[in-house]
């Protein structure tokens, strides 16, 4: 029995230690707060560690983000009461994400620096952040993010295509501040 | 142009292989749909390559320190689950030890709470109000199988004598009176003195203060005597000397 629990604390450890980065990396961009992203992120390592005898084995970042995810929604943004979805339209019809007078975006992209995209990042709305955090940085699947948010698939892909085209038009500001782009320069 | 949702969910490889081809396939036809596809790639790729890892060691540390609070709290959890029922025998155990050990310990100490009811609340088994002082001689040896005092023939008179039990304890108490008032003389075998009483002189009596009333405390052939009323130590100490067994 001894051996198992020291077995089982050792196997949680290991996957748990190669996934932290990501853990932490998720907390750190939701709360966008160091002290925040430490709470959750401990929180969520005890929780997965008490729960771990129910992990299927087969997605260990996956699971561990999802709690991350649902810690998050329940205990961070009740106590921030921000009903920031509430002001956004989920239901309005998708745009594109590219420009609209068709300039190539390689100009763009290739001036941007990290801390500018993260900046942008940071920016969105939470649900849109979210969703883009789990796709294209930790390269979730959209039947994951489904699963770690508890909303439809669909939800998932308009808050991805939203959340992208806001994320592209935060660069473009942030280019244009910068001057790495002239205002209005495609229009 | 193509339902952007389906261009997202090409960049996202989240179609068939089928499905891809003949999109891709669409998309090639369509200037602005190709360009949507590589904004979504190109987007795609900066977060990605710009979102660099967070240093995390230190958070790491106090991880693992708390996993090991939570195994440190269930192995505590698990040997008090598994052994509750034998902790709990041995406390028990202790605390009955322990009483005995109090209660055999002082067992032949009265305490200053059990005096009162010596005093006032004793319900006498035998009572006897004696016409000389031979009579209360008497009832003082049949009740308690001993004589541990000697009654002066003159100077004290015994209005009444009563035999009972208090607290567990046999008792004779006497009613004394003599030309300094009323006294009341305790006799209890076995007893070897009264809690809060200090010793006096060379320290073959004790005394105190029970109640508002001063009290003298001896012993003579196994037997506590404890003489109480309301006059000085010097008269109580005198008086016992003149009750006292020789």
């Amino acid at each position: 029995m001894l051996f198992g629990k020291r077995a089982r604390r050792d196997a949680f450890e290991r996957e748990a230690e190669r996934a932290f980065p990501s853990i932490f990396g998720t907390a750190l961009r939701l709360t966008r707060s160091r002290e925040e992203a430490e709470d959750l992120a401990q929180e969520a390592i005890v929780r997965g560690y008490e729960a771990f005898d129910r992990f299927d084995g087969t997605n260990f970042k996956g699971w561990m983000l999802r709690i991350v995810t649902n810690l998050y929604i329940n205990r961070y943004r009740q106590r921030q009461r921000n009903p920031i979805l509430g002001s956004i339209d989920e239901d309005a019809a998708i745009e594109p994400v590219a420009d609209e007078s068709g300039r190539p975006d390689r100009e763009l992209f290739d001036r941007l620096v990290g801390t500018e995209v993260e900046a942008a990042l940071g920016n969105l709305p939470e649900e849109f952040r979210l969703t883009v955090i789990l796709s294209d940085i930790e390269g979730m699947s959209y039947q994951e993010i489904a699963d770690a948010t508890s909303v439809p698939i669909g939800t998932v892909r308009s808050r991805l295509a939203r959340g992208r085209a806001m994320l592209r038009r935060q660069l473009e500001d942030f280019a244009v501040q910068s001057g790495y782009l002239k205002q209005g320069a495609g229009e | 142009m193509i339902d952007p949702l389906k261009i997202h969910a090409l960049a996202d490889a989240e179609l068939s292989k089928e499905d891809a081809e003949a999109l891709a396939h669409e998309i090639a036809k369509c200037r602005r749909s190709t360009l949507e596809l590589e904004t979504i790639q190109g987007l795609k790729l900066i977060v990605n390559k710009h979102c660099q890892p967070v240093a995390c060691d230190d958070t790491w540390c106090k991880c693992r320190k708390r996993l090991d609070e939570i195994d440190r709290a269930q192995r505590v959890e698990g040997f008090v689950g598994r052994y509750a029922w034998g902790l709990c025998g041995t406390f028990l155990l202790a605390i009955v030890v322990g009483g005995l050990a109090t209660r055999n310990g002082s067992a032949g100490m009265v305490r200053s709470g059990e005096v009162p009811r010596m005093v006032s609340g004793l319900a006498p088994l035998a009572l006897i109000r004696p016409h000389t002082i031979d009579e209360a001689r008497k009832f003082v040896a049949e009740k308690l199988g001993r004589s541990p005092v000697s009654l002066p023939d003159q100077r004290i008179s015994i209005l009444e004598g009563a035999y009972g039990s208090s607290d567990g304890r046999r008792l004779v108490r006497l009613h004394l009176r003599d030309s300094g008032g009323d006294a009341l003389l305790v006799v209890v075998p076995g007893a070897v003195g009264v809690e809060g009483t200090q010793p006096l002189g060379s320290g073959e009596y004790c005394c105190g203060r029970i109640n508002g009333t001063n009290c003298l405390v001896w012993n003579s052939n196994g037997c506590m005597l404890m003489l109480l009323g309301d006059r000085s130590t010097e008269d109580l100490h005198t008086l016992a000397g003149e009750v006292a067994f020789r």
